[in-house]
């Protein structure tokens, strides 16, 4: 599979939207509509993944939630030893940027589900409510991370530093509007009877594509926006926003496949949830939660290098090594 | 009638949004306008795409003596690493009620 594994609509209008601001074009969309587009976008992957589940093993599902809180604990652990590695980067920015890599991106996840349905892979339905569970241990895993440095930092000066909130943060974390969409999405797919989920159908899957397109059109052009700050971040942040996808991927491909048995569609979606980074829930937890962290280094990174990065290369990349991996 | 007031402006992230209210709170400010805006500064982009890379601006009217107060109190934040951005300007205030009731 070469460039043609990227060919897809879905890929090629967030190239679209890369490149329309690279020329400067004025193409906009109207403000809130990307909001809405997601909003419609968690719901549908919910409806879709509920239905599918409501016929799924039990024990695996529980497996699969197991390993996805395992990943959410252990990827941001592995980034923050990463970008702690000679003192690279400070103890704050390390903590708030490692985050945001054990959590995870909806839209990436999106696009690897566009892309094994245009390709006509199969795939396990787990890899949904893992993608829920993984959204919050990375946010704890940030914050006890800066929590610790702080204490180090506030024994070598003196001076008020920041007390985390735990609870008005878990909270957020945990009722995240995207994370309750998901779960009610998925719960109503569930219990819904067949016959009235035939009625949605062209809801949640028809226009399904259609609507990633736009999704992805304005994505690119938020992340080309993002790349302009690419000078402000340095070379060092650059890399890790490449190299750690890579690993997270490859754990998360090991565990799909050797520990909860997916095929090669399963195993994509897992590598996929292991490389994707957050732009939606992590940022606004880091932001409170860690202060100190600058947020341009953990958008410009989640956005401008990792979330293109998964799309034009880590989901086709990802896709080959299961299938070499899974043999 | 009118009166000497400042006009106290304060940038911050829409996720500070909250905070910020709490601030007003405890000082006993009751009274401000606030609406969401974009920009870039500091803290990279704030194009308004997400809520983690919105912008909120609080306009307040307050008295020298209360306006200190809260730069105090924002100040506070500042020096825990919290991105407010800060500014005043002296007001003339022309609605005579806020005159009399000045916080």
């Amino acid at each position: 599979m070469g460039l043609d594994a990227i060919l897809i609509p879905a890929i090629l209008f967030f190239a679209l939207g890369v490149f329309a601001k690279v020329i400067k074009s004025d193409l906009k969309f109207p403000e809130g509509l990307s909001k809405g587009l997601s909003l419609y976008l968690l719901i549908a992957i919910g409806l879709k993944g509920g239905a599918e589940l409501a016929n799924a093993e039990l024990g695996l599902a529980i497996k699969s939630i197991m390993w996805a809180i395992v990943l959410g604990f252990l990827t941001p652990i592995i980034g923050y030893m990463i970008l702690r590695f000679r003192d690279k980067i400070d103890r704050m920015n390390a903590a708030a940027i490692t985050a945001h890599y054990g959590s995870v991106s909806a839209g990436t996840f999106l696009t690897a589900i566009a892309f094994l349905d245009v390709s006509g892979i199969e795939y396990e339905t787990y890899p949904i409510i893992m993608m829920v569970v993984m959204e919050t241990p990375a946010i704890i895993i940030g914050l006890l991370l800066a929590a610790l440095a702080r204490k180090q930092l506030q024994q070598q000066e003196a001076g008020e530093t920041v007390a985390t909130p735990w609870k008005s943060l878990l909270h957020e974390a945990l009722t995240n509007g995207s994370v309750v969409l998901l779960i009610g999405a998925m719960v109503i797919g569930a219990i819904s009877s067949p016959e009235a989920m035939e009625k949605v159908y062209p809801f949640s899957h028809e226009i399904f594509m259609g609507v990633l397109c736009l999704f992805l059109l304005d994505l690119g052009m938020e992340a080309a926006r993002r790349m302009k700050a690419f000078k402000e971040v340095g070379v060092t942040l650059v890399a890790f926003g490449i190299i750690m996808p890579l690993i997270g991927g490859t754990i998360g491909m090991v565990v799909a496949a050797s520990f909860l048995g997916f095929g090669v569609g399963g195993t994509l979606l897992v590598a996929i949830l292991g490389a994707s980074a957050s732009y939606i829930a992590v940022p606004p937890a880091m932001r409170m939660g860690v202060p100190e962290a600058n947020p341009s280094y953990y958008l410009t990174l989640a956005l401008g290098v990792t979330f293109p990065f998964n799309v034009l290369v880590g989901i086709p990349l990802f896709y080959n090594l299961s299938i070499w991996y899974i043999g | 009638m009118s009166c000497e007031q400042r006009l106290i402006q304060i940038i911050t992230s829409n996720i500070l949004e909250n905070r910020v209210k709490k601030l007003f709170k405890k000082l006993g400010i009751k009274s401000f306008t606030s609406f969401g805006v974009n920009g870039e500064g500091d803290t990279g982009l704030q194009s308004g795409h997400f809520d983690a890379d919105s912008n909120v601006l609080f306009m307040l009217l307050l008295s020298e003596e209360k306006m200190l107060e809260l730069v105090e109190e924002l100040n506070k934040d500042i020096q825990k690493g919290y991105h407010h951005f800060v500014f005043s300007l002296n007001a003339q205030m022309h609605t005579p009620y806020k005159c009399k009731s000045e916080v």
